[in-house]
Order: C-alpha cells, then structure tokens, then sequence
C-alpha cells in the first residue's frame, strides 16, 4: 500500500512538471490556478487546451499498455513477452489503417463516423490475439514457439500496414508518424472513451485477481484448485487486446511500454496480480508522460513522437534482460 | 555428386530460368516469349524494346541475383548460429543498413545510389558484428528464441531512430519509402558492376566453407577433439555471410523472409544437411523466390507496384509459421 501511494505522488509530480514545460515555461503555483481557475486566458489556452488533453491521454494510454503487457507476462509466465514484440500492437494498426483507409470511398470520405476507428483497432488486435492463441497457446503452450509465431505476425502486420499506406498514395509522412505513436493529436473525447474502457477492463480484471493468481501456478494445480484454465485464460487474453488496440487507437505504435512497465512493478515487489497490474498502470503512465515531455521540448521547434524515445530506451533494456535472464 | 541431387538442381535451374524469362514478360506492359527471343536472339526491333532492355531485363537480373545471395547467406547464418530461425533480416541487418542510408540522407544529405548503397553495406557490417559478439563472446550461445529477440529488439532501436530522423525530415520519407521496404524496380544496374567483387568473394568462401560448416554442425566439443579452429569458422562464415547480405542489401534493399526460409525448402526437398548441396540449393531456390515475389508484386496493386519486400513478406509468414509449427523442439 506504501509503494502504491509513492507511485501515485511519483505520478502526481510528473504529471504536474509536463504541465509547466513546453514551448512555454509556467509557473507550478499557476499551473494549478489555471487547471481550477480560469481566469488568465494565456495560461487557460496553454494548460486546459493544449497541454491538458495531451497529458490526460498520456495517463491512460500508458496506463492501459501498462496493464496490458502485465497481463500478458502473467499469462505466459514469460517476462519477455510483450504485446508489441508478438505482434498485437501491429494488428491493431492493421485494423486502424483498413478502416482509413479500405473503407473510404473515392472522394475520400469515410463510409462509416470517425468514431468506429478503435473499433477496428481493437478488432484487429483481437485477431492476432486469437490467432496467437490457437497456433501456440491453447493446446500446449511453448514459450519459444508462442514468441517465433509472435515476431513473424509483426513483420506480417507491418508489411501489411506498408501495403496499405502505399495503396492510400498520400499522407504518408503522417502515417509514418501516427505509426510510430504519438499523443500529440490528444483530444478530450478521446481520452473519456480510452479512459471508461481502462476503467471497465480493470474493474474485470480487478475481480478476476484472485483467479489470475491461481492461473500462474500452472494447469494442473488449476485445474485441482477449481479454477478454470482456459476461461481465465481468454479473459486475460481479450481483456489485453482490447486495451492494446484501444490505446493504439489514438497513440499509434507506442513500443515497449507493455514490456517495461510491468518489469519494474515486479521488481517493486508486485507479485501479486493486483499489486502488479497497479504498479504496471501507473509506470507505464509515467514512462509516456515523460517520453512526450522529452520529444516536445528537447527539438524544438520540432516534434518528435513519444513513441520513438519509449523505443530508444525500451530495446536497449530488453536487450539487457535478455542477456540477464539467461544467468 | 549423387545423381539425385543433379536432377534436383537441373529441375530448379530450369524454373529459376523459366522465372527469369517470366520477369521479362509480365508486367503492365506484356511482352511475348517471341518478343523476347525476336529481341535477343535474331536482334530484331520490336515494340517497346526500351522497357524491355531498360526496365525488366535489370530488373530480373537483381532480382535473381539478390535472391541467390539471399538464399545463400540464410543457410550460412542458420549453421554458423546453430539457429535455424536465424536470417539477416530477422537478427536486424535489414533495419541497420536502412538506418546508415536515412542517416546519410537526412543528416548528410546524400542521395547517389553509390552512395547509398556504399552505406547500406556499412549498415550490414556493424549490425553483423554485433551479432558475432552476441553469438561468440564469453557469455553461453543464444538460444532460437533468444537470439530472435535479440534480433527484433536491435531492429526495434533502429527502427526508431530511422523513424525519428524521417519524421524530422518529412521530405525524405517519399523519396526513401521504397528503399525502406526493399525493392529490385528501377533500380540502377550499375551498382552490380561496383560491388561484383565483393559478390565474388563472398560465394568463394561461402563454398570454401561448406566442408567446414559441415562439421560445424558437430557440438563445439567434438570439434575441439577434431582440431577444428571454431573461431576461424565462426569469422569466415561470419564475412560470407556479411559480404553477401550486403551486396543484397546495396542493390535492392531490405528484403525479409528470404534468407529465411530458403534453407529450411532446399534442405527438406533434397533430404541431406551436406552443404555442398544445400548451399547451392538454397541459392537457387532463394533466386526463384524473389523473382516470383517480384512478379506478384507488380500485380497486388496494377497499376501501381508494390515494393517486392512487402510480397515476400506477405508470401513468407505463413511459411515461417508452417516451420515453427513443425519444428520437434517447439512443439511437444
């Protein structure tokens, strides 16, 4: 409960200095008077309209591939596994991108509201879930086997997310940088919808806690315990590609979050699916936040996605693992 | 060499020349066989001849020189790490070399196809290099998986600095899209005139090592019992290996899939693990391979082409996981 609530101040902190840096420098003691009050126009426009939404999107996304990737390293009991490595991430894109894409008429108007986007997201990040989990999960599960089927689905996933930029013929360059994952187009709907499907999933997961626990002690002693294996294992499974192919959604590619945040909150001493899945929320919230706070300020006047600075620090980490996890 | 195996390679030589002539025919513009034999071999005019002599024909020859090279390199790298879900593209030597061209691009604004070819096989070496250590150095070999991971994590890295430095430069990704997911299409068939020695050579001692690579597969103990020098092995195998991928790499970009699972094709059709036959084989075949890609590529999308990278992606995946379904460690 302790470190719960240094995470949480941890995560207040953070929040409140990607509040005051950016393009401008304000004042803490205005940044909050601006969130309450709203009274300075100037500090109104750059915290509630610009910074605001942004930041909002950066908790829960994070949060969301937080609890993601530790749902999934539960599940598989490898904590090497991450949703984007074995190529979920990539299906979500794939079903983003066939929505703009695919279903646009000639004159390029979309034939169905803006707003049906994530879901095809998340359906695309089901497919390759479900697919992944027939070919290597249900009957026997091999580590190895589930991981090799993993990377050649995201080198499939994003051939086919190339093949459909190239058909679509222009807008490239912003492809490019959705695909690489950014919240710099965060809006507030975006965030009430990312955020009441994070509320919803965690509330399942919350309730399944115990189960999960159980599940991690293998099959058998499941199955003596009278806890149902596969059902728990489907809820997991659902429940992960949902968030992924959400927040993938709005943020595009962010990587690795899903494979650090959960690292970190086991070494934080969440070894029990609860603790785990809160400490991995909120880490992966802060991970974002500063990864978009480093890419909005450090090239200016540039902008570089958040998605690349999660990348640059998340391969060399995984590689230490890696390394480390051979003995 | 056994009879056998002679019928096998005539067979495949003879669908590797039939997909060579094939490459020249189809397309947006058709060509007839008679065209082609009116042009070459009776140096009649014919219609068009400009895209035939200018467009398909370089474009066929890449495309059966980098899937050779291609096919060769995979089996190399699949002993030499004892690793049979290891390739070039796989461990990360396709997002190296296409992070030395964007960096000689956006930060030096380099754009001459020697130029980026010259880099590409920079890219190659250091990526390469990396994988000898991580392979050869103190600490235990990686694992099948483990060096899989390893690979997709250094590609993942790579990867993101290319994207960053794209997304910092927006001009640059139109003009490099198509490098960047590896094509044999208008490409300048000069570039195989500069780097033909380093071709050379490195097919020298890729079949210079076959009777080495041969007792590699072999535990390291019995090949110290045997006198064999592993590192000099490890070494030569390594600089085939890096010498063939980036030629590869130079002429027609990253291409994934190939060098994959050619090997794993040659060895289950000629039933033998002897690398004087499984090397050539695999050639062959991994020339068939991209031509056919190559082929299909240019109709996914008529009009337009699609980078032939993506078709043997696309084409490659349900292989690789028709393999990894059948491996006997991986399942049980």
């Amino acid at each position: 409960m302790k470190k719960l609530i240094i995470l949480i101040v941890l995560l207040m902190l953070t929040t409140l200095l990607t509040l005051m840096l950016g393009d401008s420098f304000i004042a803490p003691q205005n940044v909050l008077s601006g969130l309450f009050k709203l009274d300075d126009p100037y500090i109104n426009l750059v915290i509630n309209t610009l910074r605001l939404p942004r930041v909002l999107l950066s908790i829960v996304t994070g949060a969301a591939l937080g609890i993601a990737g530790c749902v999934l390293q539960f599940i598989t009991k490898n904590p090497l596994a991450s949703p984007d490595v074995i190529g979920i991430s990539q299906g979500a894109n794939v079903g983003s991108l066939v929505f703009l894409i695919v279903l646009t008429t000639s004159t390029e108007a979309l034939l169905l509201p803006i707003t049906y986007q994530p879901v095809f997201s998340m359906l695309g990040a089901v497919i390759v879930t479900a697919l992944l989990y027939f070919l290597a999960l249900r009957k026997s599960y091999k580590r190895d086997r589930l991981i090799l089927i993993g990377i050649s689905f995201n080198i499939l996933c994003q051939a086919i997310v190339m093949f459909l930029i190239l058909t679509s013929n222009k807008r490239s360059a912003q492809a490019q940088i959705w695909i690489t994952g950014s919240v710099h187009q965060a809006e507030y709907h975006q965030v009430i919808i990312v955020g009441s499907i994070l509320l919803i999933v965690m509330l399942i997961l919350m309730y399944y806690a115990r189960s999960f626990d159980v599940h991690y002690l293998g099959r058998n002693l499941s199955f003596a315990l009278g806890n149902p294996y596969q059902y728990i294992s489907i809820i997991a499974l659902l429940s992960m590609s949902i968030l992924i192919g959400i927040s993938m959604s709005y943020v595009g590619g962010i990587q690795f979050v899903g494979l650090i945040a959960p690292h970190i909150a086991m070494k934080l001493g969440g070894h029990q699916f609860r603790n785990r899945m809160l400490y991995s929320a909120i880490i992966g919230a802060i991970i974002i936040l500063l990864s978009d706070l480093i890419g909005r300020t450090l090239f200016l006047p540039k902008e570089i996605p958040a998605g690349i600075f999660t990348a640059l620090i998340g391969s060399p980490f995984f590689m230490y693992l890696l390394i480390k996890s051979r003995k | 060499m056994k009879n056998k195996y002679l019928w096998w390679f005539l067979l495949f030589t003879g669908l590797f020349i039939s997909l060579f002539i094939l490459s020249m025919m189809l397309g947006y513009k058709h060509f007839t066989f008679l065209d082609i034999w009116h042009h070459y071999i009776n140096g009649e005019t014919i219609k068009d001849q400009r895209v035939l002599t200018q467009l398909r024909l370089p474009r066929a020859i890449l495309g059966g020189v980098v899937g050779v090279l291609m096919g060769i390199s995979g089996v190399m790298i699949q002993t030499i790490t004892r690793n049979p879900f290891a390739s070039p593209s796989i461990m990360g030597v396709n997002s190296g070399s296409s992070l030395m061209v964007v960096i000689a691009t956006v930060g030096f604004g380099l754009n001459g196809v020697f130029q980026l070819a010259s880099m590409a096989f920079i890219g190659t070496i250091i990526i390469a290099t990396l994988i000898i250590l991580a392979t050869t150095l103190p600490f235990k070999p990686f694992n099948a998986m483990e060096l899989t991971l390893f690979g997709a994590s250094i590609s993942a890295f790579c990867m993101a600095i290319t994207q960053g430095l794209l997304i910092y430069n927006e001009s640059a990704i139109e003009e490099l899209i198509y490098w960047l997911n590896g094509s044999v299409a208008n490409k300048h068939i000069d570039i195989l005139m500069y780097i033909w020695p380093f071709i050379l050579g490195g097919l020298i001692i890729a079949l210079y090592m076959a009777k080495p690579l041969n007792l590699y597969m072999l535990s390291d103990d019995a090949l110290k019992g045997l006198g064999a020098k592993i590192l000099t092995i490890k070494i030569f195998t390594m600089i085939a290996v890096v010498l063939l991928s980036g030629s590869a790499v130079a002429l027609a970009g990253p291409i994934a899939f190939i060098g994959l699972i050619t090997p794993h094709v040659a060895k289950m059709i000629c039933k033998s693990h002897d690398h004087f036959i499984v090397i050539p084989l695999s050639g062959i075949l991994g020339g068939c391979l991209l031509l056919l890609s190559d082929i299909l590529s240019r109709y996914l999308l008529m009009p337009r082409e699609l980078p032939v990278g993506i078709t043997t992606a696309l084409i490659g995946t349900p292989i690789f996981i028709y393999l990894i379904l059948n491996r006997k460690e991986l399942t049980e």
